[in-house]
């Protein structure tokens, strides 16, 4: 069934990497990837938390999609992420507490991460759950990927310090405004000009 | 009529189930996260009282009776306070005389590289060994204080040394 398609599940998964990323080309979601990438390990947490409830809600939603009334289906798919999304919370909770209390209250509000609704409404209700899985696949490892690397230039240069491991000695004096809300503007304003630099060549 | 009726089913069948999984997660973790919860505050309780091998609660989730060899030595308190941009919470150890044996900030929302080093031994260390009489910033108490407030973060700084000399004082003991 998914053999008619024109594009190959390979390319629905790697397009979130780079030419569709998340982040940095669709622009979804950017509340939890500017507040959540303080440091390295601060946004791999959210990247694997994300990944979860990203995966999990596409293929549900790409599942169901035949049998969900279009009147009903965003009502429908905000059930479906808002479950997903408080079980990982629950399992964070449970078996990575200092992880849980440092993502805070942005675990909760993956339910409102526009990539997740954005994905479930514009591509798991319109295509086949093998699409929608690679789909989900892809804009996870994109979505975690810019995070974590937000998270590492934040902290490393905000802290001098990467993963809680110190990369940079006492003479260096850590430049505060990187961990600081400002900071996660100047990063992710930067990653997006080197972004668009490479894919205009 | 009937069409509305079918989408309302239609969306009661989704959050049962949605509804039905997470009791089942719920009931697979709730053991956990309680246990959890139960270790973090005994452990945050024997860091700043570690001569202590017991802790009585006299006051349920605020105040501990610190026990050695069956007899009290002193007291454990939780304090919650307001800082610069949320709520602070802190439990401190304090001996029969009035020193105190450390400090522990259990909750904090404070801004990052900054307020946020109230979790940090530089600044907490400080308490370890003073007489609660002791227990104010330098700078706003310089006769008696002898608490430095951390650089930039004054607010915070001082919303936790505060609330600490309130409850140490309320709990009385030596001087």
């Amino acid at each position: 069934m998914e053999m008619k398609k024109k594009v190959s599940p390979w390319q629905e998964l790697t397009k979130g990497l780079f030419r569709e990323n998340p982040i940095l080309i669709i622009m979804l979601g950017l509340c939890g990837a500017l507040a959540c990438s303080t440091d390295a390990t601060n946004g791999a947490g959210m990247g694997i938390a994300f990944t979860f409830v990203m995966i999990c809600s596409n293929v549900v939603v790409s599942l169901i999609r035949k049998i969900t009334p279009n009147q009903i289906r965003i009502p429908v798919f905000i059930t479906v992420i808002s479950t997903f999304v408080t079980i990982i919370d629950y399992a964070m909770k449970a078996y990575a507490p200092s992880l849980s209390q440092s993502l805070g209250v942005f675990v909760p509000l993956i339910v409102v991460n526009c990539i997740v609704m954005g994905r479930a409404e514009a591509f798991a209700s319109k295509n086949g759950v093998l699409a929608s899985l690679m789909d989900g696949i892809g804009m996870s490892i994109g979505f975690g990927v810019v995070i974590t690397l937000m998270g590492a230039i934040r902290e490393f240069f905000g802290a001098g310090t990467l993963f809680g491991a110190q990369v940079l000695g006492a003479w260096y004096p850590p430049v505060l405004i990187f961990v600081l809300p400002p900071g996660a503007f100047l990063v992710i304003g930067f990653l997006m000009a080197i972004q668009q630099r490479i894919m205009k060549r | 009529m009937k069409g509305t009726l079918k989408l309302a089913i239609i969306l009661f069948i989704v959050c049962g189930l949605a509804a039905g999984a997470l009791g089942f997660v719920n009931a697979a973790t709730k053991d956990r996260i309680a246990e959890y919860a139960r270790i973090a505050k005994l452990e945050a309780l024997k860091k700043v009282f570690p001569e202590a091998d017991e802790f009585k609660e006299t006051d349920s989730g605020k105040a501990w009776d610190a026990v050695k060899g069956g007899s009290s030595i002193g007291s454990v308190h939780l304090v919650a306070t307001q800082g610069y941009s949320g709520p602070i919470e802190a439990v401190f150890g304090m001996r029969a005389d009035g020193t105190l044996t450390g400090v522990r900030v259990l909750l904090q929302t404070e801004t990052a590289g900054l307020g946020a080093k109230i979790v940090g031994d530089k600044f907490l260390g400080q308490f370890a060994g003073r007489l609660r009489s002791e227990v104010a910033l330098t700078k706003d108490d310089a006769a008696n204080g002898r608490i430095d407030a951390i650089a930039a973060a004054t607010i915070s700084s001082r919303a936790v040394t505060k609330a600490i000399r309130a409850a140490a004082d309320a709990a009385g003991g030596g001087n």
